[in-house]
């Protein structure tokens, strides 16, 4: 796979503030790479600089192969901007808006009437084509905003959270049209801070904070470099809290509390670990309900890695 | 060429600004029209309605009737307090006297009886006619006082308070009588920034939103080509303008004005459309939100046309007020379009005169894009 974006010891400051520093990124074609941080972690920084809307102290990037600038117009035919704002003209109808920016990038009327239709398909825009913004929507507002983004057939996209303030299903649409795009052969940096989102549908993801690139990989990958296991679940209606102290003695947990008639054990790596578990249980005679057991999330892994609720900063 | 299409797509949305500024410059022709600029060149005095009831049905009570209606209008009216009431009421009459019975003989005896009478309240029309009331009987009086029988007093009051007061117009040598055009191009002033502020700076404003304009840097289209675009929409909407100002004063007044006075208001106007333009530009740039927009173009319409002369003649604003006007472009224009207009002969047009008018309101122009432009670089510093 060819590399799309190449960002090399980036450093961008703001007076006294580093934005980013001798930050590093590699994005390969076909994938849709996330890029997760909490707020002011630079991602938004970082996508300014790439697109060449911010001018940077050091480094290097390259998209395309090409040193990305301002003026780099033939490289910016090929990228497509999803902002986490809506940028759209209020005055514009949803078909006047989309060939408005698709004529930013294409010239050919024709072509451009064909573009314009297959977005607005794209997003399921087709009975609001004559809608004014104002009469849309949040959910419309959004598709309206990717497909503005997105019409031109770009092969490198960034999405900057695209889904902020959706209701679940409009999200679900936007999700499927992403991985539509991906696999139509556009690449895409995608920003969010709904966690499942990402662990939904990114194939790789960087986590970032302070300006720095802290973890990089697929979601198996990140999940494997923090120390946790499983996260385990069991439906106790009558539990002794002073088991607590030796559940705590087993091999491999990390973690134990009993809240709202479950108790959640939480393990470092290891295995039988959830056999052990239950084998105290029964030896002591624990009547226990459902059994809930999973892998630790993208949410243990930031919060290990960087020490922060995601959620919370953003 | 998208950016240039769209500007004019969103030009589209704003037809009712045009109509309505279009709407109050035709009222303001209208309200205006008939005033030939305030330079009045004739005084016609002003006459009240009235009526005189004798129920002395003597000489002297028609003798006062007689005096009044010089120069004022008698209404014949019957003697019934209730519908004199209703005329005054109504403003029919302005003024009632009633003369009582046995008035002559109280004259002649040297002791004038009371006149009563009516009047509309507040009214300076009645105390006026109070006045000439007092003054008749006086005069009548102070001749029977020196011998004379009441026919021949009266008569001798009417003959030296016949005197008509004569009126000469004060002119003033610097106020020309202006043609009919004259105030077309002057309020228009009003009209071409507002119009050309109103139109141009909402559209500027949409396309400097930070986010489209985000979005637009992002895009492949060049710096260079997307203001170029832009530029060009800005310039033929204010040209249209322009022409179609003019066309109009052309339609309406054709044959008013000879071709060298119209093709020097059209570059008059134009100069003056640039400057708009320049207000218009920064404006659009700077402001974030339409209903500012509209404020700033009432606030500079109406306040450069009060100040510069387009709705007052500048020959009667005081001194203090033309200094401060010359430092806003509309003086510069009315002060063209005074000496454009009327021209009889080509060879009395001060073109001198005019070109430094006109060439100020270039030189405003200049000034207002540089420092628009000035004030969008530090703008946009500060906003990224």
């Amino acid at each position: 796979m060819e590399t799309v974006i190449k960002v090399e010891n980036l450093l961008k400051r703001y007076n006294e503030l580093i934005a980013l520093d001798n930050f590093n990124l590699e994005v390969k074609e076909g994938e849709i790479f996330g890029l997760l941080g909490p707020n002011g972690s630079g991602k938004s920084t970082t996508i300014s600089c790439i697109l060449g809307l911010l001018k940077y102290d050091k480094g290097n990037i390259e998209v395309f192969g090409k040193k990305m600038s301002p003026y780099e117009y033939d490289i910016k035919r090929q990228i497509g901007v999803v902002m986490q704002n809506v940028a759209v003209f209020d005055e514009l109808t949803v078909y006047e808006n989309i060939d408005y920016f698709c004529g930013l990038y294409i010239k050919d009327r024709s072509l451009r009437k064909q573009y314009v239709k297959e977005a607005i398909d794209f997003v399921n825009l087709g009975d609001f084509e004559k809608f004014v913004p104002q009469k849309l929507s949040g959910g419309l507002l959004r598709r309206l905003n990717i497909a503005c983004g997105i019409a031109h057939k770009p092969k490198l996209i960034f999405m900057d959270e695209p889904t902020v303030a959706v209701d679940p299903q409009s999200r679900n649409n936007i999700l499927e049209g992403i991985k539509k795009l991906n696999s139509d052969g556009a690449t895409i940096v995608y920003t969010s801070h709904y966690m499942e989102e990402v662990e939904k549908i990114c194939t790789r993801i960087a986590i970032m904070d302070k300006g720095k690139n802290l973890a990089i990989g697929t979601k198996e990958e990140l999940k494997n470099m923090i120390n946790l296991g499983e996260n385990v679940s069991i439906e106790i209606l009558d539990f002794d809290e002073k088991y607590i102290q030796d559940i705590k003695k087993l091999p491999n947990v990390y973690s134990v509390e009993y809240v709202n008639k479950n108790l959640h054990v939480k393990y470092t790596k290891g295995q039988r670990n959830l056999i052990e578990l239950l084998d105290f249980l029964r030896e002591r005679n624990v009547e226990f309900g459902h059994v809930y057991s999973e892998l630790p999330t993208l949410d243990d892994v930031f919060l290990e890695i960087t020490g922060k609720e995601l959620r919370d900063g953003e | 060429m998208i950016v240039f299409k769209t500007f004019f797509k969103i030009l589209k949305k704003y037809k009712l600004v045009i109509a309505i500024y279009a709407g109050i410059f035709f009222l303001v022709m209208v309200l205006t029209g008939g005033s030939d600029n305030g330079v009045e060149s004739t005084f016609n005095g002003e006459s009240i309605d009235f009526t005189v009831i004798n129920r002395d049905g003597s000489y002297m009570g028609d003798a006062i009737r007689e005096y009044l209606s010089q120069g004022n209008n008698f209404k014949e009216k019957k003697d019934d307090i209730k519908s004199l009431r209703n005329d005054l009421y109504y403003r029919d009459i302005y003024y009632v006297l009633i003369v009582p019975e046995g008035y002559e003989k109280s004259v002649e005896a040297g002791k004038p009886m009371e006149l009563t009478n009516m009047k509309v309240k507040a009214s300076a029309m009645g105390y006026y006619m109070d006045i000439k009331v007092d003054r008749f009987v006086s005069t009548v009086n102070n001749y029977i006082a020196a011998g004379e029988d009441l026919q021949s007093a009266v008569d001798d009051a009417m003959n030296i308070m016949d005197n008509e007061t004569e009126v000469s117009m004060m002119t003033d040598n610097k106020v020309k009588k202006n043609p009919d055009y004259y105030t077309y191009y002057t309020v228009g002033s009003y009209v071409l920034v507002s119009v050309v502020i109103g139109c141009v700076a909402p559209i500027l404003m949409v396309f400097g939103k930070k986010d489209i304009r985000k979005r637009i840097t992002c895009s492949s289209i060049s710096y260079k080509s997307y203001n170029l675009q832009l530029a060009a929409g800005t310039l033929i909407t204010c040209m249209a303008i322009w022409a179609v100002f003019n066309l109009l004063s052309w339609i309406l007044y054709n044959g008013g004005m000879s071709a060298v006075e119209f093709a020097l208001h059209m570059l008059n106007t134009l100069c003056f459309v640039i400057v708009a333009m320049g207000m218009a530009f920064i404006t659009g740039s700077l402001v974030s939100n339409k209903m500012i927009i509209d404020g700033i173009t009432n606030v500079l319409g109406l306040g450069m046309a009060f100040l510069g002369g387009a709705f007052v003649p500048l020959s009667i604003l005081g001194d203090g007020i033309k200094k401060a006007a010359k430092f806003i472009p509309v003086y510069w224009y009315i002060t063209g379009t005074e000496k454009i207009s009327g021209v009889e002969n080509t060879a009395d047009i001060d073109i001198h005169g005019i070109a430094v008018d006109m060439g100020v309101q270039i030189l405003y122009a200049a000034a207002i894009f540089a420092l628009a432009m000035v004030m969008i670089k530090k703008f946009r510093v500060k906003e990224s």
